[in-house]
């Protein structure tokens, strides 16, 4: 069944030098996405920084307007829900955040944080209690933590209270924005396992943002790979790991960055801009006559396998 | 104790310079509370003790002896029952600067209120709704911001007489500008963490994320603006004292300090001592907010 559908997303920044000047350009930080997320699904976005990810995530879960485009949650328009269904999508869609240090409010306990969910659901007193003992529970956290201040709590402990907050209202789907790649390795394997082990017991689905590959193909069953605010290649995580079509996911697979492409201080941003055609045309080696003149279009390969370029 | 009060006590505890205004700031509002309990009446003028000079001092006073129908010169030492002297009215300045203590604190902190009231409310609503409503309140607090408030200070002394109520509400009506900005700019950058994203995707309102996220963040930052501020009111109260500004009927500081400058060569310490009590509080609060400052500091 599907949950989530976004439909042709896009998100522009207008360029502006001086307040009362006139936008010179505009920045596309989401330009004409398409995805959806099924019933107990994983999906990941993959892409390097700045390529439009976390715009994506703030835009689902209404923290951000988009320019144009929409997003369907169980068919219905998230623009344009009742008050009834609003309350209701924010408690079934919920977001666990990159910096597990800032996602927490310095004056409130780990308690307090995640029973702060539950007030706003209007659950009451008692029931509470009982929830967030569960809740700590559930994401591994001993009780004796609960009074703890977030400066008082590691960053793994941390990211777990986020993901108990999180959890607290019962959502089916949970935005993931780069939710491990602020602690250390050892730190990511178990929050990872936390998080399969949560969807399979919850029955949940996420929404998985990283910019590391085996992250991703550890957790997602499908993943998107995004290049400047497009989707260049979307298909089932086996597939993709073992049958990359586009230029820039084998960039991303191969362990080496090609030669001046990911190496972003190296690079200008004038010369990645294109006039025409395909965004990647610059940094790629097969680029030919069509490619920069033409945007390449979303095909199919197989039922599984989808990719926006020339070559295939 | 709460165990975050805890926590930032025990970061404060290491500035000793800070600890020891607090401490001086302590004894200083126990006195303003009780002194005048047990000090005797700082109005009572009795010109048969005038110009007693602070234990340890002495000076020559010369007076018209009315029986031999000449002047006389006698020496008048300091004495117990008025250790810190008296006025040329007589009246025992121990009792004034205790009763001025009480007067002096109470501008100082109730303008500071009044001022870090308005700064607070202004600065966070400004950061929190941002856009339109950032646009006019920051506009408006330019404009307050460049408002002659000593001329308005004039006038309404003018027009409604020196009430002490009457400065404090326009010290605080004038003065709330800066903190305003501030508190706005913390508020500004309160608003970008994450805790509150995560707050309104959990479907919380504006009421709760201001008063549950953003005004706990910056109370920090209000505390050290008000303790720095207070010392700066006491201040200004002197000083529309000092030009003859201040309400005639209560003996602040700065009252005090302006009857005692006439006389400066002679019966010195009655300037001397509300000076030197106002330099060590102006002192110990600039201290204490440093301090403070420091311990809510999580970078330091």
């Amino acid at each position: 069944m599907n949950l989530l559908n976004v439909r042709d997303l896009r998100k522009y920044y207008p360029i502006k030098s001086g307040l009362f000047s006139k936008p010179s350009g505009f920045l596309k930080a989401v330009d004409g996405v398409n995805f959806s997320i099924e019933v107990g699904e994983t999906l990941g976005l993959v892409g390097e920084s700045g390529c439009g990810k976390t715009t994506i995530a703030k835009i689902i879960v209404k923290l951000e307007k988009p320019t144009s485009g929409r997003v369907f949650y169980r068919n219905k328009d998230i623009h344009s829900f009742s008050r009834h269904e609003e309350h209701n999508y924010r408690k079934e869609v919920q977001m666990v955040f990159q910096d597990p240090h800032s996602s927490l409010n310095p004056r409130m306990t780990a308690r307090d944080t995640v029973e702060e969910a539950l007030i706003i659901h209007g659950v009451g007193k008692k029931e509470r209690d009982t929830r967030v003992k569960e809740l700590f529970d559930s994401v591994g956290l001993g009780e004796e933590l609960m009074n703890r201040y977030p400066h008082e709590l590691s960053g793994g402990q941390k990211q777990r209270i986020s993901i108990a907050r999180a959890l607290a209202v019962n959502p089916k789907l949970i935005i993931a924005d780069e939710p491990v790649s602020a602690l250390d390795i050892s730190v990511q394997a178990q929050i990872l396992n936390l998080l399969l082990d949560l969807k399979s017991k919850l029955n949940l689905s996420y929404l998985f943002i990283a910019h590391n590959l085996p992250v991703i193909r550890y957790i997602s069953d499908r993943v998107a790979v995004i290049y400047r605010g497009r989707i260049v290649e979307y298909a089932t995580t086996k597939e993709l790991f073992s049958n990359a079509l586009h230029p820039y996911t084998e960039i991303l697979l191969s362990a080496i960055p090609a030669e001046g492409s990911l190496r972003h201080g190296q690079i200008k941003t004038t010369e990645l801009n294109v006039e025409s055609g395909c965004d990647f045309q610059n940094i790629c080696n097969i680029a030919s006559e069509k490619c920069r003149n033409v945007k390449p279009d979303m095909v199919a390969v197989n039922k599984n396998h989808f990719v926006s370029c020339w070559n295939h | 104790m709460n165990r975050l009060a805890k926590y930032y006590w025990s970061r404060l505890k290491r500035n000793r310079l800070a600890v020891a205004g607090m401490i001086y700031i302590i004894i200083l509002i126990l006195i303003a509370i009780l002194g005048p309990y047990f000090t005797p009446d700082p109005n009572k003028v009795n010109f048969a003790e005038k110009n007693i000079p602070p234990i340890g001092f002495s000076i020559k006073q010369s007076y018209y002896d009315a029986k031999k129908g000449e002047f006389t010169t006698v020496v008048v030492h300091g004495n117990l029952e008025h250790p810190l002297g008296t006025d040329d009215k007589g009246r025992d300045l121990l009792s004034m600067l205790v009763s001025g203590a009480r007067v002096s604190l109470y501008i100082g902190i109730l303008a500071t209120g009044v001022a870090i009231l308005i700064g607070a409310v202004i600065g966070v609503s400004s950061a929190y709704f941002g856009g339109a409503v950032d646009n006019v309140l920051m506009r408006f607090t330019d404009i307050m911001m460049t408002f002659p408030f000593f001329l308005l200070l004039v006038f309404v002394v003018f027009i409604f007489g020196q009430s002490i109520n009457l400065i404090i509400l326009i010290i605080g009506l004038t003065g709330w500008t800066g903190t305003a900005r501030l508190v706005r700019s913390e508020a500004l950058s309160i608003r970008t963490r994450e805790f509150i994203q995560a707050a309104i995707v959990l479907g919380a309102d504006s009421k709760r994320i201001i008063l549950r996220h953003m005004i706990p963040n910056v109370i920090s930052v209000i505390i050290v603006i008000a303790t720095l501020s207070i010392p700066g009111v006491i201040l200004a109260e002197a000083a529309l004292s000092f030009i003859g500004l201040g309400d005639p009927t209560v003996a602040s500081w700065g009252r005090i300090l302006n009857a005692g400058q006439d006389t400066l060569d002679t019966t010195w310490w009655v300037a001397v001592e509300p000076g030197i009590l106002l330099f060590l509080t102006v002192l110990a609060f600039n201290f204490l907010g440093d301090g403070l400052r420091d311990a809510f500091d999580p970078n330091k």
